[in-house]
């Protein structure tokens, strides 16, 4: 029990918008245990962006935003945190690195005094120790000549470079969560490879727990231990790792692994495709969500929601046709 | 026009009532049983030649003075065969999108020749490409949110194309607008939205569609897919492969994406900081890659399969300089096995197989 770092259990997140209230993480749950990497899989759209942000509580909740759910990190709930102690949480217990490193960094600011930024807050170093832990941390990252990176500014290094300080500021306080939301999306494969790399690596040895948000599914396998597929703010399917390739379950599970171009085996004669798109969140479907792209399509589907439900020791699937659909691959 | 139905129906061997190729619907066409590259060299039909191309952006210093070449496309030749997919795969920043752009002069090539249908468009004014030839080459774009006017209507979009390229009578164009539609996947409906109404998927459709009205010859895709999601590039994907079976296209299509590209071209050119450096039939690419940058893109790419646990080939460095290129060899810098010729002089183009080139010493 004492290795699960973070729990998150029946996560709402609803929006004020001018069209009315949205959803856009819808009962959410799930969770992450130590050392361990759990990708969240989803279109754009899907909320598992949200979910994460979330996690961290970094929407106004003054005005837009409204969570209900509980966010469980070593037991205790986040979201009866008032603001000035969630405040000591982001960023030392729990950090985060976001797809787009130039605009996630402070232009003006070094990249040297950006990691020592959160040296100095969280944990009360001097400068000159924040310092000598940040070049370690560059180092760390995989950074050549960190003590000249310290002077840099963000625009001076290239994308791959500016992935690393990111990671570099995430993990200069040791957090217990990290959580990646899409790292290595804008980057080419040779850099993405590399950032994978770093993470998996830096995961095993600082024993932190990563969620991997991501929708590139070969990163999902080559680099999870657990997979949670998200669609319209719900939690569809959840399993290990190879079950989810192995024996996908849900609907959208399978034509998402089907719909993928591979670089093994034989070049299929058409591409498999999901039809229709992700719906608005305003026009979410009653019943499944799933059900107006679904070909096993019924009129239960219609008429209500399936619940995730556990079909075996590692998997939970959402759809009430689980017993009659196997895997089509 | 005739040409086109001919060639179109040696592309689709065997297959009856061929000749009406545009007629059938579009979901329903046969793949290609065989690629036209597949094919002997006489039987091909060679659309777009271009030989020893240069596209190099000037450097201006305080003065205004020329200091230095960014050197984007640095002498690279190609051959487009009718009814064929080249894939150009490359990281970015190796100059793919501009040797796309240069191919169909929407930039000006520094050097070389590039021929399309049998007229140099190296030699001819913008004036002339646009009344003559850019009916023939069109594009589509990567983001599909900003390539369409966000203040015309998808209707009046693909009615422009057509009345500058005066195409069709001022009242037949609705209904060839409303033709295209259907064939890209879309509703008489959308005639009248406006861009910001469509999904992505649908806006690349459109992005399509009005490349695609003008009838060309060439249509250069740059990343077409790479802003998409997973569901809705595989729409967009079997769309170009339908739309080319039916009508003949050739197609350039640049992605930075491997497993795309292996699913989409009948050939494939490696580009690395300004140069193929390897060009073969994408399965023999992708079976037996021999340049030592295509090894490691390759080894990079992660698989869709936990079981597969791969043997990386982790790159040093970074991209070097387009502005101050290494000497020799491109690759050489970062290159695993990198031997003393190679700083001194670009490798020549080996023919490795008849339908396999690569740009390396190790070969020589």
């Amino acid at each position: 029990m004492s290795t699960r770092i973070l729990e998150v259990r029946n996560l709402v997140t609803s929006f004020k918008t001018d069209r009315g209230i949205m959803k856009a993480v819808d009962g959410v749950s799930f969770h992450v245990e130590k050392g361990e990497i759990l990708g969240l899989v989803g279109e754009s759209g899907c909320g598992k962006s949200v979910t994460s942000q979330s996690i961290m509580r970094l929407y106004d909740e003054k005005n837009l935003v409204r969570y209900e759910g509980e966010v469980l990190l070593e037991g205790r709930n986040l979201m009866k945190l008032p603001e000035h102690e969630m405040q000591h949480i982001c960023g030392k217990e729990i950090a985060i690195v976001f797809q787009d490193s130039l605009s996630s960094l402070n232009p003006v600011f070094t990249c040297g005094d950006q990691i020592m930024e959160a040296l100095i807050i969280h944990q009360g170093m001097s400068k000159k120790e924040a310092k000598e832990r940040a070049i370690e941390m560059l180092r760390l990252v995989g950074i050549p000549s960190p003590e000249k990176r310290f002077n840099q500014y963000p625009h001076e290094l290239s994308g791959g470079m500016r992935q690393r300080v990111m990671i570099a500021c995430a993990l200069s306080c040791q957090p217990k969560l990290l959580i990646a939301d899409e790292p290595t999306t804008a980057l080419d494969v040779t850099i993405q490879a590399q950032i994978m790399e770093l993470i998996v690596e830096l995961n095993r040895k600082l024993q932190m727990g990563v969620i991997l948000i991501t929708h590139d599914l070969a990163v999902v396998a080559e680099t999870c231990n657990r997979v949670a597929v998200m669609y319209l703010g719900q939690i569809v399917e959840e399993a290990d790792v190879n079950t989810i390739f192995d024996n996908p379950r849900h609907p959208y599970t399978m034509g998402l692994l089907q719909s993928i171009p591979r670089l093994e085996g034989e070049r299929a004669r058409r591409l498999h495709v999901i039809q229709g798109t992700v719906p608005l969140l305003n026009q979410i479907p009653k019943g499944c969500r799933f059900r107006p792209r679904c070909p096993y399509a019924a009129d239960i589907c219609q008429s209500e929601m399936p619940e995730l439900r556990q079909i075996s020791d590692t998997q939970f699937v959402r759809c009430w046709h689980v017993e009659h659909i196997h895997n089509g691959r | 026009m005739s040409e086109r139905l001919v060639t179109n129906r040696l592309a689709t061997e065997g297959h009856a009532s061929q000749g009406l190729a545009s007629e059938i619907p579009v979901g329903e066409m046969p793949m290609n049983e065989k690629p036209a590259s597949e094919k002997p060299v006489s039987e091909r039909d060679v659309v777009l030649q271009a030989e020893h191309v240069k596209k190099y952006f000037p450097v201006r210093g305080l003065l205004g003075n020329v200091v230095g070449n960014v050197k984007a496309v640095d002498d690279v030749s190609v051959t487009l065969y009718r009814g064929e997919t080249y894939g150009l795969v490359g990281e970015s920043g190796c100059g793919k999108s501009t040797l796309g752009r240069t191919l169909i002069k929407l930039l000006d090539a520094t050097a070389g020749r590039i021929v399309i249908n049998g007229i140099d468009i190296t030699k001819i004014s913008q004036r002339e490409m646009r009344t003559t030839m850019r009916k023939k080459v069109q594009m589509i774009f990567q983001d599909p949110y900003t390539s369409l006017n966000p203040r015309m209507r998808i209707g009046e979009i693909l009615t422009e194309a057509l009345v500058i390229q005066n195409v069709g009578k001022p009242s037949e164009r609705m209904d060839m607008v409303i033709d295209m539609l259907d064939k890209v996947g879309l509703r008489i409906e959308h005639y009248y939205r406006f861009p910001h109404e469509l999904s992505g998927g649908q806006r690349q459709r459109v992005g399509f569609a009005r490349a695609v009205i003008l009838n060309p010859d060439i249509v250069i895709c740059d990343e077409p897919v790479s802003a998409l999601d997973v569901s809705v590039r595989s729409q967009i994907i079997n769309l170009l492969l339908d739309m080319q079976e039916a009508r003949g296209l050739t197609y350039l299509f640049i992605s930075h994406d491997m497993s795309v590209i292996r699913y989409i071209s009948h050939r494939t050119g490696v580009m690395y900081l300004g140069h193929i450096v390897e060009e073969a039939i994408t399965d023999e690419l992708f079976a037996d890659p021999r340049h030592p940058y295509t090894q490691v893109l390759l080894s990079a790419v992660p698989s869709p399969d936990p079981h597969i646990k791969k043997n990386r080939i982790i790159l040093e460095g970074d991209l070097p300089s387009p502005l101050n290129p290494p000497p020799g060899c491109v690759f050489h810098t970062r290159c695993p096995g990198a031997m003393p010729v190679c700083k001194e002089a670009y490798p020549p183009e080996i023919q490795v197989s008849p339908s396999h080139k690569v740009a390396c010493h190790r070969y020589a």
